[in-house]
C-alpha cells in the first residue's frame, strides 16, 4: 500500500496548460503517474505531452469517470474555484501546489472539504510521491526515481525542499520510502501532522514516520496531544524541527500583544520538547534522522 | 502589509466603528511609524488646544523611532472613557478557524494579564453575546459591545487581514472608540482588494551597511531570491540555499560548535550577477570559515548560480576553510568549475554532492577551521 498517491491514482491537472505545469507533467507521466486528463478553462481540446485538456472539471469526469485525485496548479486567485469546481465533481482527494492562497479562502474552504469528506494536501505543497507508484506535482523532479527508494518509512514534510533531502537520509541509513508527502507551511494546511499520521496508521507498508517541522504554528505540537490521547497508535515516529536559532536571533520586530499572550507554544524549541516528552525521537541536527530510524527498527 | 495606525483607522471606520474626532477639548499626538512603545520613545504627546498639537506634531516630524524616521503624525481628539478593553482577531492553526483574543482589562501592559479566546466558525452576532455573557457582561453592554465586537471580525475577514488588534477598545458615553489599532494586511490578497497604501519604512530596527547593500540586490532585479542577509557576531560565512534548508543548515552549524557571520536565504534560481553580489557582502565580513550549502535544488540551476559564487572568490581570494555542499540541475557542470578554481586559487575548500548528508558537511568545515587554528 501506502498512503495518498499509488497505484490506482487516475489524476486529472487543472491549469494543466501553464507553464510550470507543463513543464512537470511529462516528469509525471515518464514516473508512470497516470495522468488521465486536464483542465483549462477556454483551453478544451488542446493537449498537454499527450494529456487531453478540457474546459471544466465536469467534462473532464464525464469522458474520464475514473479521476479519483486532482493536482491544483493554478495562479493563487484562481486556486479557491478550482479547489471547489473538483469538489463540485466529487473529486475527494486533491493536491494543491498553488502557493499564496489567502488564508480566508482556505478557511471558507475548510468547511467546503469537510461537507465532502475530502482529503486535500497543501496548498503549498511541491507533492505527494509513493516511490514505485505514482507521483503527484513537482516533488523529485525529472530524477524521482534517483532520489526516492521504495520502503517502510513514511514522511510528512512542511518544506518542499527538505522532503527530497530527508528521504535521502532516510535512504543513507538503508531504509526506503512508502510515501512522503509534502503537506506545505501554510496558517491553515488542508492535511495536518495529525490527520497524515493517521493516514499512515491504516497503511501496511509503513513501519514508521519521519515528521519534518519548523517554527510557526501549532501541528506539531498536535502530534504530541494525538500520541499522548492514543497511547495504541503503534507507528513509531522520528522528528525534526528547524528553525531554533531564529529564537535567539537579535531582531526587535514589531510585534503585537496577541503573539505574547498566546505564548511560546510556536518555538521550536518548545515544539521538540513537547514530542519528546510524548516518546517521539527528535533529531537535533537533520541528518541524525538516520540514526534514529537505525535504532528504532533495529529494536523492532 | 502592516499598517499604520491612521490607516487601520480609516479602513475600521470605514467599517462602521467609531473612531476619536478631529475637534475636542484636548489633543494627542502620535508619530506613524510600526514601532511598539511609541509613548516611552518621545512617539505620542498631549496638547490643550489644536495650535499647540500642531506644534508638537511638527517637533515630532523627523524624530527617529526605532530605526524609523517619523514622516506623518496623528492628531485626534482625547477621548474620556471608563473601561479599556483589549480585541484581537488572526487564523488559529489549533482550530483551523479565526480567533478572537479579548480581555477586559486592556491598554498598555496587556501583555501580563488575562485573555479569553473565542473561536469563530462563522460571524454570527450570538457567538459574541455568548462570550460576553460568559465574560461577566450583563445587560445591554452585551448586545452593544457584541455589535462592536462583531463589526471587528466582519473588518478582519472582508478585508483580508491576517490580524486585527484594538488596543485598547474604549467604552465612553457615547459608545465604543478604537483608540490604537494594528492591522497587518495580507499581501497574498492584494489582488482582489484596492489597496493603495504609500510605500513604508522597513520595520525593525536599523540595518547594517552589509544588510543594505543585501537588500539592493533583490530591489535591482527581481528575479529569484538574493538580497535577504541578515548580520550576526559570528565568524563563519553562511551562503544558504532553499528557505527550509537554510534553517536547518543554520540549526546545524551552531550544533557543531560555528558562529555564524550571517544568516541569508537565496533561491528560486537567482540571475549569476545576484549570487555574486550577495557573495561579496558576506565574504566582506572578517570571516574565519565558509560555508556554501544547500539542498539538491528542483528548479534553481546550480552552475548559473554557483558562476557568481566562483567569480567572488576569483576577486576575494578567501585564505579561510570553506566547503561546498549542493547538487541539482548543471551540478556537474558547476562543481568542474569549482575544483578549476580550487586549483588555480589553491583554496582550502572541499566539495561535495547529495552523497554527502547536507548537515554533515557543517561538521568538515568546522574540523577544517579547528585545524587552521
Amino acid at each position: 500500500m501506502s498512503i495518498f498517491a499509488d497505484d490506482d491514482t487516475k489524476l486529472l491537472i487543472q491549469g494543466i496548460t501553464g507553464r510550470a505545469a507543463s513543464e512537470k507533467t511529462p516528469h509525471m507521466i515518464e514516473y508512470g503517474t497516470d495522468v488521465v486528463a486536464g483542465v483549462t478553462p477556454g483551453k478544451g481540446r488542446q493537449e498537454v505531452s499527450g494529456v487531453p485538456v478540457y474546459d471544466t472539471v465536469r467534462e473532464a469526469k464525464e469522458e474520464h469517470p475514473e479521476i479519483n485525485t486532482s493536482l491544483i496548479y493554478v495562479p493563487h486567485f484562481a486556486a479557491k474555484d478550482a479547489i471547489l469546481e473538483a469538489l463540485d465533481s466529487d473529486i475527494t482527494k486533491i493536491n494543491v501546489t498553488t502557493e499564496r492562497i489567502p488564508t480566508r479562502d482556505m478557511w471558507e474552504i475548510k468547511d467546503e472539504l469537510e461537507k465532502n469528506d475530502a482529503t486535500l494536501v497543501g496548498p503549498t505543497s511541491v507533492g505527494v510521491i509513493s516511490p514505485g507508484k505514482a507521483k503527484i506535482g513537482p516533488i523529485g523532479g525529472n530524477k524521482a526515481e534517483e532520489a526516492y527508494d521504495k520502503g517502510s518509512v513514511g514522511i510528512i514534510s512542511k518544506s518542499g525542499g527538505m522532503t527530497t533531502e530527508t528521504a535521502q537520509v532516510v535512504q543513507n541509513s538503508g531504509f526506503g520510502i512508502s510515501t512522503a508527502m509534502d503537506i506545505g507551511g501554510d496558517k491553515i494546511a488542508g492535511t495536518t501532522f495529525v490527520e497524515a499520521l493517521k493516514m499512515f496508521e491504516q497503511d501496511n507498508q509503513t513501519e514508521a514516520v519521519v515528521i519534518f517541522g519548523e517554527l510557526g504554528g501549532t501541528y506539531e505540537n498536535q502530534v504530541a496531544e494525538f500520541l499522548d490521547d492514543n497511547p495504541d497508535f503503534d507507528i513509531p515516529v522520528v522528528a525534526f524541527i528547524t528553525g531554533e536559532f531564529t529564537e535567539s536571533m537579535p531582531t526587535q520586530q514589531y510585534g503585537h500583544a496577541g503573539a505574547v499572550i498566546r505564548g511560546d507554544r510556536d518555538r521550536p524549541s518548545h515544539k521538540k520538547k513537547v514530542l519528546r516528552d510524548a516518546g517521539v525521537r527528535v533529531a537535533d541536527v537533520h541528518h541524525e534522522i538516520g540514526g534514529e530510524l537505525e535504532e528504532l527498527l533495529e529494536k523492532n | 502589509m502592516k499598517l499604520y495606525e491612521n490607516e487601520a483607522k480609516k479602513i475600521l471606520k470605514e467599517n462602521g466603528l467609531n473612531t476619536p474626532g478631529q475637534e475636542g477639548e484636548g489633543y494627542v499626538v502620535k508619530a506613524q511609524v510600526l514601532a511598539n512603545h511609541r509613548k516611552e520613545r518621545g512617539g505620542i504627546k498631549f496638547a490643550e488646544n489644536r495650535e499647540e498639537a500642531e506644534k508638537l506634531g511638527e517637533e515630532m516630524k523627523g524624530l527617529e523611532i526605532d530605526g524609523q524616521e517619523v514622516e506623518n503624525v496623528l492628531i485626534e481628539s482625547q477621548v474620556d472613557f471608563s473601561e479599556e478593553y483589549y480585541v484581537s482577531f488572526m487564523y488559529d492553526t489549533e482550530t483551523r478557524n479565526p480567533i478572537m483574543i479579548f480581555s477586559r482589562e486592556g491598554g498598555t501592559g496587556i501583555e501580563d494579564r488575562k485573555a479569553s479566546k473565542l473561536v469563530l466558525e462563522d460571524d454570527s452576532q450570538f457567538r459574541f453575546r455568548q462570550f460576553l455573557k460568559n465574560e461577566g457582561f450583563e445587560g445591554k453592554e452585551i448586545i452593544k459591545l457584541g455589535i462592536a465586537l462583531q463589526k471587528l471580525f466582519k473588518a478582519f475577514i472582508e478585508e483580508d487581514a491576517r490580524l486585527l488588534e484594538v488596543n485598547p477598545l474604549a467604552k465612553t458615553v457615547d459608545g465604543f472608540v478604537v483608540l490604537d489599532a494594528m492591522m497587518d494586511l495580507e499581501d497574498d490578497a492584494s489582488y482582489r482588494n484596492n489597496w493603495n497604501f504609500p510605500e513604508r519604512n522597513a520595520e525593525g530596527g536599523e540595518k547594517t551597511e552589509r544588510e543594505k547593500r543585501a537588500e539592493k540586490i533583490d530591489e535591482d532585479d527581481h528575479r529569484g531570491v538574493a538580497g535577504k542577509y541578515t548580520e550576526l557576531d559570528g565568524d563563519i560565512g553562511m551562503m544558504l540555499a532553499g528557505g527550509g534548508a537554510s534553517l536547518t543548515n543554520m540549526d546545524a552549524m551552531i550544533e557543531y560548535g560555528g558562529d555564524p557571520a550571517n544568516y541569508t536565504e537565496y533561491g528560486g534560481n537567482p540571475p549569476t550577477e545576484k549570487v555574486y553580489r550577495l557573495s561579496k557582502v558576506i565574504m566582506s565580513k572578517d570571516i574565519n570559515g565558509l560555508w556554501h550549502v544547500g539542498g539538491t535544488a528542483n528548479n534553481t540551476d546550480v552552475e548559473r548560480t554557483m558562476d557568481g559564487f566562483i567569480q567572488a572568490l576569483r576577486e576575494e581570494k578567501p585564505d579561510y576553510p570553506i566547503v561546498v555542499r549542493r547538487d541539482g540541475p548543471h551540478a556537474d557542470e558547476a562543481f568542474e568549475k569549482l575544483r578549476g578554481v580550487k586549483e588555480e586559487l589553491n583554496l582550502d575548500m572541499k566539495l561535495f554532492r547529495n552523497d554527502k548528508p547536507m548537515t554533515e558537511s557543517a561538521k568538515d568545515l568546522m574540523e577544517m577551521v579547528g585545524d587552521k587554528k
